[in-house]
């Protein structure tokens, strides 16, 4: 018999983090559920509605411009060995902290309960967080003379 | 009559409000005898626009798959026009969409067509909400589309920038809504429209001159969904509950304005508490608490627990479905006089309207309603009553559609 999982679900604000345990409830019936709470947010009813087993709300306020307060979520969540992290959306931010996380597998669960694999190595975020930055501000200055220089005909 | 009915952000379970006014409609269409079609743009596994699943919906339905380098104003369009050809509808209702959706209508235009809206997508390309800087912004984009172009590409600047767009950008620049040749193809598109819904008589007006065709249509509630009971009357020294729902968050629905409102009814009482749905329990305070997200059936149950509904929206809310909830689960609503609310809410009937971004006015007509239990429950006993005979989406159908697809025939 395999050993029981331990899954870590990091809230955001979103409306669909009922539905997230629900997925994760699901698949991983016997799993160890810690939903995450971040300080700054409210517990939603669904992480006291026995879709988790335990809520946790000791994770620091942290930013990413807090490498200090990032530093010690981080550890904190290194330190429970989930094998599965989860988060609601793929920004970024969640993407790199889902990465350092230490879980074996990172998942973005979308609003309706699709699990989506996270990109797996820092470099390969990094990378993907610099093109889109690049062709971004490329894009942008196209829009911005255009927005400006062609005027609609009446 | 055989509807199609074509929808480029349609998921279920729904989105948005524009999500449920289409189930309901399309619902009530086919039970009226007619012979219905929807028409959804997929878009990819991981995105909620368009996830559906066809047999789980109480009428027939098409997902036509798109990956995100499709979803373009060249091929969406052919590939809805060939899904709805093959299906040779009698008339095709044009449903919610962003930047394409004018794209979408102009390559359908042979066909006797309704346009609807959902909020002021024609009038504001920069977020659809017509909002700006704390207020409500007087120009459209079909009249200003200069100003309205500078004004959207500055406001998507950090997003454009950053490199991941969520949809709204994203087709705003497939769609090359920043250049002229978009005004003119949105702008064709409303003419040929043989009909054009909308909410409330701010977006009609919004078309004056360009389509003169358009149908003031409200939303509806699940009037079944609220189980009504009238609220146990509270005491003069009992705590009332005083709720705000939706998405508090946002700036414009007016939690700043409530919170003054409950700041200067709490100078002379403590016989209430406000609640509402927000996830930031820094506003905590002793008379206010954050509750968080709710899903329908925990939001129902929190009508319930309430004595009084609020509403103090600092923007025109194309309909205002909080309220129209509200009055389903019979409680007295104090609500902005702005956008739709104001057709909604019955002032001195089924409530109060005051007057928008007017935190003493709000906490007057509060303590009015904090000060009589009776006045409460007449109101919300009237409210429910109104939300039974107008907001019931059988009946809104029932009324108003018979006499727009007549006009489809001719």
């Amino acid at each position: 018999m395999s050993p029981v999982k331990r899954v870590c679900a990091f809230y955001s604000v979103g409306p669909h983090y009922a539905r997230m345990l629900d997925c994760l409830r699901s698949d991983y019936p016997n799993a160890a559920i810690d939903a995450w709470i971040p300080p700054a947010l409210t517990a939603p009813d669904a992480a006291q509605d026995g879709l988790c087993d335990v809520v946790r709300t000791e994770a620091p306020h942290y930013s990413p411009a807090n490498f200090a307060a990032c530093a010690r979520l981080v550890r904190q969540l290194r330190g429970h060995r989930y094998d599965i992290f989860a988060v609601m959306f793929d920004s970024a931010q969640l993407q790199v902290l889902a990465a350092l996380s230490g879980a074996q597998v990172r998942l973005h669960i979308t609003p309706r309960g699709k699990q989506i694999p996270l990109r797996s190595s820092i470099a390969g975020i990094a990378c993907d967080w610099l093109y889109g930055i690049l062709k971004g501000r490329i894009v942008y200055l196209w829009v911005w003379l255009a927005a400006r220089l062609f005027k609609v005909k009446r | 009559m055989r509807l199609a009915f074509v929808d480029l952000l349609f998921s279920w379970p729904p989105s948005g409000g524009a999500d449920v006014d289409l189930f309901h409609t399309v619902s009530c269409l086919q039970e009226l005898g007619h012979d219905v079609h929807v028409f959804v743009a997929g878009a990819g596994a991981a995105s909620s626009w368009g996830d559906i699943d066809p047999a789980t919906l109480p009428f027939p339905a098409t997902r036509i798959e798109f990956d995100a380098a499709a979803l373009n104003p060249r091929e969406a369009p052919v590939r809805f026009r060939a899904a709805v050809d093959a299906w040779k509808p009698d008339a095709v209702f044009m449903a919610d969409g962003f930047f394409l959706k004018p794209f979408v209508a102009n390559a359908l235009a042979d066909y006797p067509m309704i346009g609807r809206f959902y909020a002021y997508e024609v009038a504001c390309i920069r977020d659809s909400l017509l909002f700006k800087e704390g207020a409500p912004c007087p120009l459209n984009y079909l009249r200003t589309p200069d100003e309205c172009r500078r004004c959207a590409a500055d406001f998507l600047r950090p997003q454009i920038q950053s490199g991941r767009y969520p949809r709204w950008t994203e087709e705003f620049l497939t769609a090359r809504a920043y250049m002229p040749a978009y005004h003119r193809e949105l702008t064709q598109s409303i003419k040929q429209y043989r009909a054009v819904i909308v909410y409330n008589t701010l977006m009609k007006d919004q078309l004056a001159g360009i389509n003169d065709r358009v149908h003031v249509v409200p939303g509806g509630v699940e009037i079944s969904e609220f189980d009504y009971r009238a609220p146990v009357t509270k005491g003069i020294s009992e705590r009332k509950v005083i709720l705000m729902t939706g998405r508090v968050e946002d700036r414009m629905k007016g939690l700043e304005i409530l919170l003054d409102a409950g700041a200067l009814l709490a100078k002379g009482r403590s016989d209430f508490e406000i609640r509402a749905t927000l996830s930031d329990p820094r506003y905590d305070r002793e008379w206010f608490k954050a509750i968080g997200w709710h899903d329908r059936r925990g939001l129902v149950s929190q009508y319930a627990q309430a004595d009084i509904c609020v509403v103090p929206s600092i923007w025109e809310e194309p309909f205002g479905l909080v309220a129209a909830e509200a009055m389903a689960a019979g409680r007295p609503v104090c609500a902005s006089r702005a956008g739709g609310l104001q057709h909604i809410v019955r002032d001195g009937e089924t409530g109060f309207l005051v007057e928008r971004a007017n935190p003493a006015d709000l906490a007057r007509r509060l303590g009015q309603l904090l000060d009589d239990a009776g006045l409460r429950t007449r109101m919300g006993t009237a409210a429910r009553g109104i939300a039974e005979t107008e907001y019931d989406w059988k009946r809104i159908v029932s009324k108003y559609y018979p006499p727009l697809l007549e006009g489809m025939r001719s």
